[in-house]
């Protein structure tokens, strides 16, 4: 029985015919063309760049029928569709909060075939319209070219924040912005001309973050949302390389606190609770509203040998920001005395529902755990789930949320094992997250001859305006010390 | 008439020899050192990356550059590749040179340019890039002392400076100077004309010059700037002098800016010399005696032969050419770590270690395993022997850190293909297949990376290739940490989940042997039985005959193996002469240097300290 969308998809089919070197005869086949990146039945944004594809195989040419409704559109191509941005957009925005139905046509040994159609979901809600992420080979000590870019999403255009190209021989990491506002933002510069970058209010600030008292410059930050504070912590890292074939690095910590940057008065502090002896504290995030202080702990081990049996617990404290202070304990919220597993990235949504968390084996450097996923609390009743239309049997790590709390976009080596790519989903008011897709590339081979990794992506809400370049007098020039207190 | 006849067969008799001094020199007394430029760079003929490359200044000829060197793969394309480009270098050089002085006498003043880009290639940090860019300013600079009018030529200048930035990158800086150099000339030479009377040129025509040489200044001051402010961002000297020259971004070495400069310098020299329509033959007998020592002197300044032994160490192994390279020992004895490690590798790998190890000199562990820097030559190597062990992770990891530190952030064919290897042996197929495609992008790769590619969750074909199956029956199934340092403990562990592995235990001998643990040595002498030896190696039974010297008991009980008479006969002659003359050392150099008695007596290396 032939339905109307059926009707619809062999009438275009026939004016493609009549208007178009497409034969009106094509052999049907009953399976899904096997695309790359993967775009079937995935849920976009209104303002994502063209989802342009491969058909793996040895396509000749490609008709790629796009209908919503009683609109039809058609793209062609050799064994790649690639959409014009404007047309794309305005396909997107007409059909918004609607699916498209993708009909693909593949001309393979002399023969026309038809695949099986699949949808392309669209939410008018859009997404952050640009990234902010560090390319860099996935490497062990060393790094060619590296530098931390920023793309915007809404087309192709990728732009240059700061690289080593500009800086040789340094290394620039752990970017991040508070609340989305690419106005905002601070990372780390490590070699030469090292430092913590703070950018505010307009000003570039380079920071010495180390004092007597830290174990370690300031590694992993979260701001707060105020802006008035920067939560890092202080790591002693090292790593170590294995020798079977299953795994390849194990980064660890051997000490970590958790310490807090007043940005006002240039000072680091922290409470004995997030700094102890006997327990290994770090990835700390502030919830939404400022006044909990999340973070992951485990409790000390003896490295290298525990390795495998450092498991870190999701907890967290209370924090004022009025006087710079913390609660006077610690909740756990997740145990891994419980999970058997350990958590990363803890990273609370805008809306204050959901920390979306990484959890793998042990450790928490999970993005070379091939076994580590993402899991979404929720913190309206403390249950928490393995987030299955995300995960894969690679690692899954890295995560930031979209201003709006539904998109997301997270760190996946689910290609080749190896080189982390971004992903972007969906996650519905249930909690459910749609199927993700790959950051839309122009040219779909890209990711073939693409030798770094997509590190940290972070979503922001505009363009970021500063850059190495702009930035330089104040990179170069002597790091501002800070001062530490270590308040009971 | 027969003197022009003369000058005429001179030129060629001239070019001929300097072109075929060229390429003999790479073809056959520094070709490694191209083979080493190739296997160091990943060119990818792919439409992504021609837009990548342009999109730097300089990049058309960073592309060309690279383009070329591939072709260094096949052992005398590079030689020739080089021969052309220079000749192409001095004939566009002795055009410009004509334009100021047409006397032919000093056409040798025009090899001084090729002579220089032949040098500065010699050192490895340099590309061929910069060959391509000096030429690309030289032809743009051709063209424009071949423009008549001077509006004409003022535009044309604008747009070739312009042009020769984007590329050529640095080397806009020498067609600056080419034209600065050529208006003053040429100025010069109408006011002198005029004094003569041959002209009526006018003060206004003069000034008219000089304010287009200040114009052509400003917009090359300015081109760069505007490039660094608009299109990459790197260091104010790089933005100048582009990243195509040398290799090394942190520093812009003198050798550049000369290179530059040495057209514009060339033209003023020739300048002041005689024009009129003679032929100078003491003007040729005095450049060619001149141009002798400069090349003599050039390439004591800039080759570097104990590079192009450790190279050709390399090149050897990476093309698994194992007795060549024992044989080129024989004959050019290691003289560092790298070439050493190389050496025991291949002995290794020809299963002669055991025999013939102290048969060079040793110096101590760093001998047998490099251990890691961040640099690109001790990793790759590093990589060959570890690869070879069956330390699959270890080699890649090596590997991994040789491509990320390639000086010109690029990446090298050599580690790709090794890490597609390692890849593939350890079932990571996506990542294997990744390195492939890219392979199959290149000219000389694309073959074997076809070939490959069938290996690709082929089990069976694995398994039963000769190398890869090979590597998989060595493969590491408990895991530990692995780094240098611990390099007894990675062999013992090798050993022991595959106590067929010949490789390891060759290494674990020689590692005991080198660090004179002759206790560890004897506890693993059984071990022989299960590897199929049928003989004791001669450096064995060296160590083996000193054991036995020292001991009341005999080391040797229950073992199926011999120690040869002449073993024993050699070890009395040696321990006469050890025992009883005073000057023991020299008298043992002669004949028993190249034993482990020698070795063990004589030899002050580092020992580690044995677990």
């Amino acid at each position: 029985m032939m339905n109307t969308k059926n009707i619809l998809l062999f009438a275009g089919a026939i004016i493609l015919a009549s208007c178009s070197d497409i034969p009106g005869h094509f052999t049907e086949k009953s399976v899904s063309p096997v695309l790359f990146p993967d775009i079937a039945d995935v849920t976009i944004p209104v303002n994502i760049a063209p989802l342009n594809f491969r058909l793996n195989g040895n396509p000749r040419k490609l008709i790629a029928v796009y209908e919503c409704e009683k609109d039809i559109n058609i793209f062609y191509g050799k064994h790649t569709i690639e959409i014009p941005v404007g047309k794309w957009h305005r396909m997107l925005n007409k059909y918004s909060d609607k699916s498209m139905n993708v009909t693909l046509f593949s001309k393979e040994e002399g023969k026309w075939i038809k695949y099986l159609p699949f949808k392309i979901n669209i939410k008018k809600e859009a997404i952050d319209p640009y990234m902010v992420y560090r390319l860099i080979a996935p490497g062990y000590e060393s790094w060619s070219e590296m530098g931390i870019y920023q793309r915007n999403l809404t087309n192709f255009n990728e732009e240059t924040i700061i690289d080593n190209r500009l800086l040789p021989g340094n290394c620039m990491n752990c970017h991040t912005f508070n609340n989305n506002d690419p106005g905002q933002m601070m990372f780390h510069l490590r070699g030469n001309i090292a430092g913590t970058v703070l950018v505010k209010d307009g000003t570039v600030t380079k920071l010495n973050t180390k004092t007597n008292e830290t174990i370690s410059n300031c590694v992993y930050p979260y701001w707060h949302p105020s802006g008035n504070y920067i939560a890092y912590s202080v790591n002693a890292i090292s790593q170590v390389f294995h020798t079977t074939r299953e795994k390849r690095i194990e980064v660890m910590d051997s000490k970590s606190d958790i310490v807090v940057y007043d940005i006002k008065k240039n000072k680091l502090f922290t409470s004995k609770l997030i700094s102890g002896e006997e327990s290994f504290e770090t990835f700390p995030s502030f919830s939404p509203d400022g006044k909990t202080l999340f973070f992951c702990s485990a409790r000390k081990g003896t490295l290298p040998d525990d390795f495998n049996k450092i498991m870190y617990s999701l907890c967290k404290i209370d924090f004022d920001p009025s006087s710079a202070s913390f609660g006077s304990s610690i909740d756990t919220l997740i145990s891994s005395y419980k999970t058997g597993k350990s958590i990363s990235f803890p990273r609370p949504s805008h809306d204050g529902k959901y920390i979306m968390f990484t959890m793998s084996d042990y450790g928490n450097f999970s993005i070379w755990h091939n076994e580590a996923d993402l899991y979404l609390l929720d913190l309206k009743d403390g249950s928490f789930k393995r987030m299955e239309n995300i995960n894969s049997g690679n690692a899954e790590s890295y995560h930031s949320w979209s201003s709006g709390s539904h998109w997301f976009v997270f760190s996946s080596r689910r290609i080749d094992g190896l080189y982390t790519r971004p992903y972007f989903a969906w996650l519905d008011d249930n909690g459910e997250a749609t199927k993700p897709f790959l950051l839309p590339q122009k040219e779909p081979d890209f990711y073939d001859y693409c030798l770094r990794s997509f590190n940290v992506p972070e979503l922001v809400t505009g363009k970021v305006m500063v850059n190495g370049r702009n930035m330089l007098k104040s990179i170069g020039a002597d790091a501002k010390n800070i001062t530490f207190e270590k308040k009971d | 008439m027969e003197d022009n006849k003369l000058l005429k067969y001179t030129e060629y008799l001239f070019t001929g020899l300097f072109l075929s001094g060229v390429f003999i020199f790479f073809a056959f007394f520094y070709n490694n050192h191209l083979h080493f430029e190739e296997e160091t760079q990943l060119f990818l003929l792919t439409g992504d990356f021609f837009k990548a490359k342009m999109g730097l200044p300089g990049g058309f000829s960073g592309w060309i550059g690279q383009f070329l060197t591939q072709f260094y793969f096949v052992s005398l394309a590079g030689p020739l590749v080089i021969t052309i480009l220079l000749f192409l270098m001095q004939r566009v050089t002795y055009r410009i040179l004509s334009t100021i002085n047409d006397n032919r006498s000093f056409f040798i003043v025009s090899f001084l340019v090729p002579l220089n880009a032949m040098l500065i290639i010699c050192d490895e940090f340099y590309p061929l890039s910069a060959v391509i860019g000096v030429l690309i300013s030289l032809l743009a600079g051709w063209i424009y002392t071949t423009i008549a009018g001077n509006s004409r030529r003022f535009v044309a200048g604008l747009l070739l400076i312009a042009l020769t930035y984007c590329l050529a990158g640095g080397s806009f800086l020498s067609l600056l100077a080419v034209i600065v150099v050529f208006e003053i000339l040429s100025a010069a030479r109408a006011r002198k004309n005029r004094v003569l009377g041959k002209t009526n040129d006018t003060p206004v025509f003069r000034m008219l010059r000089i304010w287009q040489l200040l114009i052509y200044i400003i917009i090359s001051a300015g081109i760069p700037l505007f490039a660094r402010q608009f299109l990459v961002q790197e260091p104010i000297g790089l933005a100048y002098f582009s990243e195509f020259y040398y290799d090394l971004r942190i520093e812009v070495p003198k050798a550049i800016p000369i290179m530059f400069a040495l057209p514009a310098i060339l033209m003023i020299i020739i300048y002041f010399l005689p024009s009129r329509e003679k032929i100078f033959k003491a003007a040729i007998f005095i450049q060619i005696a001149l141009f002798i020592p400069a090349v003599i002197f050039g390439l004591k300044l800039w080759t570097n032969f104990r590079a192009e032994e450790i190279m050709k160490y390399d090149y050897l192994v990476r093309m698994n050419r194992w007795n060549e390279v024992i044989k080129y020992a024989e004959k050019t004895p290691p003289r560092n770590n790298l070439s050493l490690a190389m050496l025991n590798l291949s002995l290794a790998k020809t299963g002669t270690m055991g025999d013939r190890m102290f048969n060079f000199r040793q110096k101590g562990t760093g001998g047998l395993f490099l251990s890691f820097a961040k640099e690109y030559v001790a990793p790759m190597m590093g990589s060959e022997i570890y690869y070879q062990l069956g330390l699959v992770n270890a080699s890649q990891e090596y590997s991994f850190e040789s491509m990320e530190t390639t000086p010109d952030l690029g990446k090298s064919v050599r580690s790709v293909k090794r890490l597609a290897e390692t890849n593939l042996i350890n079932g990571n197929y996506e990542v294997a297949r990744k390195y492939l495609k890219l392979l199959e992008r290149t000219v000389f790769y694309r073959n074997w990376a076809h070939k490959t590619e069938k290996y690709l969750y082929n089990e069976d074909l694995i398994n039963n290739d000769p190398e890869y199956g090979d590597k998989r029956k060595m493969i590491i199934k408990k895991d530990f940490f692995f780094k240098t340092e611990i390099m007894e403990g990675a062999l013992n562990m090798l050993l022991q989940q595959n106590p067929k592995n010949k490789m390891a235990f060759q290494y674990l001998m020689g590692f005991y042997l080198i660090n004179k643990d002759l206790r560890n040595f004897m506890d693993r002498v059984p071990m022989m039985n299960d590897l199929g030896y049928t003989s004791i190696p001669v450096g064995y039974q060296e160590a083996i005959m000193y054991v036995v010297g020292l001991s009341t008991d005999n080391p040797m009980e229950g073992l199926p193996y011999k120690i040869s008479s002449d073993t024993k006969l050699r070890m009395q002659a040696y321990a006469s002469i050890y025992t009883t003359r005073d000057n023991a050392q020299e008298l043992l150099s002669k004949e028993f240097s190249g034993t482990y008695w020698y070795y063990l007596h004589y030899c002050k290396v580092d020992i580690k300290n044995v677990k």
